[in-house]
């Protein structure tokens, strides 16, 4: 009832965030009433697995929602059937071979179109049928929230959104889309690989990503420390073992880099990862400027909103080898995410 | 749906429990209500009929009355009647008795016949036959009798006999 | 999920039970209780008033048939009456019993306000008293209601016997 609508910001509202990061689920509350932000705490979840919740973690929904009676929960989308394109005509779905019928979009600015596939959606909406669901916010909103908040930028600029489990790139100018990508970077079994590069080939046309592991420093350039790919895999496989923990246990907030010994440990483990964004920036870049289907203009910065942690190395790496300025933003994305979800609800 | 891919669940102000609760109520309430309405109207109904039967009852009390007057008056005239046949039948046994009263041998010549008097003009042969065949019973009958005799040629005589009832309201 | 229905809150519970007794005792002892009583007493009266005008029907209809029955029985006098006196009709009617009948009025007066009394006086002349007398008894059979009164004056003649007496005739009043 629109009487509802009327009266219900007079009441308490909780807006729930849940997303996950790595092997556990992020939970940020925030209670909101009279446009006052009453309360706010945040509850993390071991998880094992996407598949399925923690049945503690649903007790906890359900003690939320049943405490209070106007209860939002949004889900921060990460699964890999999502993306972003320029244009909102049935014709710029066919240019950027994504198929309309098996997906559903939301038009940004009547300029751009966020997308993510129904099965995707629905499986989120099966994860959380007990519970229940209220929104589900692609990576590529959160990021355009957090560009918004900033004056726009006449000059095309890169933006990277860094989650644990996801790296989401998209150029901007003046406002508008020029290209978006989005890679996941955790699956459950392996991490990172050859098999996010495949998928990504197919919905953005990267038929020659393949190559770039055979290619030198050409087109590229100075890309010295990508001969050192080879030990990649070892410190990948070690993502799973202690390291990255180590670090969270010492750290929870993300974006500190511990000191001492450990450190060149970490570092090592980070820069693994780092590697990864590096891979998909340059790829990015390449497919941006080299595929006709996107007005290249050159670009001069680079935007990281950093919800997990980058390290310096990668910023110089960019900053000399790519010779493009960076900007970074430590951000907390599970707050962000809350914060949409309030101004979406009570508008 | 304007950022989110899917749209939100519908929030109610009131969770179920509570409409139930609401609606049970209500329902309770407006029953009684209900109940309560018609307990008034048929109050109101049978104040209305009372007070229609209480002035039918008196229109009825009027018609009474009407009928007791022409009832009265209806009396009145069987007793005026039956007065005025009496009177009649009693005039008439009057002087039949009167003239039955008088023997062969007396002739009457005129009568006056009023309320309280009476006045024989006759012709009797004697005055004996006079006095005691007729002067007897009229004085039987009337308080005060006087005769006056009148001798005749043939030896009759015409007599005169005037008689009174004398009336407790008094005269003739 | 609204899972209301499923865990009950008892506050609410106890809250909504209570406000449920007091409405539904509201109405009933302050709304209901004194309308019932309202409406017993009027019914009383209701019954009260149907049995008196019962009662006073039947006494109405008894006074009709009352009312009746007397017309039945006194038709004649009542008749007799509201006719209007003829003189013409008195004529001929004593012309039955008399000769030479003829009538000179004498007065009209008042008689209770509910009767016009006339009075004639009657001359006429019979044969013999016998003629009176019928005359008399007829007279109560006769329309009018009519009284033979004093002064009654009889003289014998040579043939006949010539008489004067009053007649007192009962008319109901014209605006009766």
């Amino acid at each position: 009832m629109a009487l509802t609508k009327v009266l219900q910001k007079y009441f308490s509202n909780i807006f729930i965030s849940i997303i996950h990061q790595d092997n556990e689920w992020i939970i940020t509350s925030k209670v909101v009433r009279n446009g006052v932000i009453k309360d706010k705490f945040i509850e993390n979840f071991e998880s094992d697995g996407r598949d399925n919740i923690p049945s503690k973690m649903e007790k906890y929904l359900e003690k939320l929602q049943t405490e209070y009676n106007f209860a939002y929960i949004a889900v921060f989308l990460d699964s890999m059937g999502q993306g972003a394109i320029s244009g909102i005509s049935a014709t710029d779905f066919q240019k950027n071979s994504v198929d309309m019928k098996s997906v559903t979009h939301i038009n940004i600015d009547k300029n751009w179109v966020v997308y993510a596939s129904f099965i995707d959606i629905n499986w989120i909406k099966n994860l959380f049928k007990n519970s229940g669901v209220d929104f589900i916010y692609s990576p590529f909103i959160v990021q355009n929230s957090l560009i918004k908040k900033q004056t726009p930028r006449e000059q095309p600029t890169l933006y990277i959104l860094n989650h644990n489990d996801s790296v989401t790139i998209s150029i901007f100018e003046n406002g508008n889309i020029l290209f978006g990508a989005y890679f996941q970077t955790t699956t459950d079994d392996k991490i990172g690989g050859e098999e996010d590069w495949e998928n990504e080939s197919e919905e953005e046309g990267l038929d020659d990503l393949i190559e770039l592991d055979n290619m030198g420093d050409d087109d590229i350039g100075g890309l010295d420390e990508l001969d050192d790919l080879g030990d990649l895999d070892d410190l990948e496989e070690n993502e799973d073992a202690a390291g990255f923990e180590e670090v969270k246990e010492k750290d929870k907030d993300l974006g500190h880099f511990s000191s001492g010994e450990e450190q060149v440990e970490s570092n090592l483990e980070l820069f693994g990862r780092d590697i990864l964004i590096y891979k998909y920036l340059t790829s990015s870049l390449k497919e941006f400027y080299k595929n006709p289907l996107y007005k290249s203009n050159f670009i001069e910065k680079i935007i990281i909103y950093d919800g997990y942690e980058v390290s310096n190395e990668l910023i110089d790496m960019i900053e000399n080898d790519l010779l493009m300025d960076i900007e970074m933003h430590k951000i907390n994305i599970s707050e962000i995410v809350c914060d949409i979800s309030i101004k979406e609800a009570l508008k | 749906m304007r950022l989110s891919f899917i749209a939100p669940r519908k929030k109610h102000l009131f969770s179920i429990f509570t409409k139930v609760w609401i609606v049970f109520i209500i329902s309770i309430v407006i029953l009684l209500n209900i109940f309560n309405l018609f307990i008034v109207y048929k109050n109101s109904d049978y104040k209305q009929t009372a007070i229609k039967i209480k002035n039918q009852r008196i229109q009825l009390e009027k018609d009474i009355e009407n009928i007791d007057e022409k009832i009265g008056f209806i009396l009145r005239q069987k007793a005026v009647a039956e007065e005025i046949y009496a009177n009649n039948i009693i005039l008439k046994d009057s002087i039949k008795n009167l003239f039955d009263l008088v023997p062969d041998q007396i002739t009457l010549n005129k009568v006056i016949m009023e309320k309280n008097s009476l006045v024989i003009y006759g012709v009797t042969p004697t005055k004996d036959a006079y006095n005691f065949l007729l002067s007897a019973p009229l004085k039987s009958i009337f308080h005060t009798s006087q005769t006056i005799f009148y001798l005749t040629d043939k030896g009759w005589y015409n007599f005169v006999s005037t008689n009174k009832i004398i009336n407790p309201e008094g005269g003739e | 999920m609204d899972k209301s229905m499923e865990k009950i809150d008892i506050i609410k519970l106890l809250l909504y039970l209570l406000i449920f007794i007091v409405a539904t005792l509201f109405m009933i002892l302050i709304v209901i209780v004194p309308n019932i009583k309202d409406y017993r007493a009027s019914k009383i009266v209701y019954k009260k008033a149907y049995v008196h005008k019962m009662r006073v029907e039947n006494v109405l209809v008894d006074r009709d048939n009352e009312l009746r029955n007397l017309n039945i029985e006194n038709r004649r006098a009542l008749t007799s009456f509201m006719h209007k006196f003829s003189t013409d009709n008195f004529i001929k009617y004593s012309g039955q019993f008399f000769n030479e009948v003829s009538l000179v009025e004498v007065e009209k007066k008042e008689y209770k306000k509910e009767f016009v009394e006339y009075e004639l006086r009657v001359s006429s002349s019979l044969k013999s008293p016998t003629n009176f007398y019928d005359f008399l008894e007829g007279l109560n059979r006769y329309e009018n209601i009519i009284q033979a009164d004093f002064p009654i004056r009889m003289e014998s003649n040579a043939s006949t016997i010539s008489s004067a007496f009053t007649i007192k005739v009962y008319d109901i009043n014209a605006t009766k």
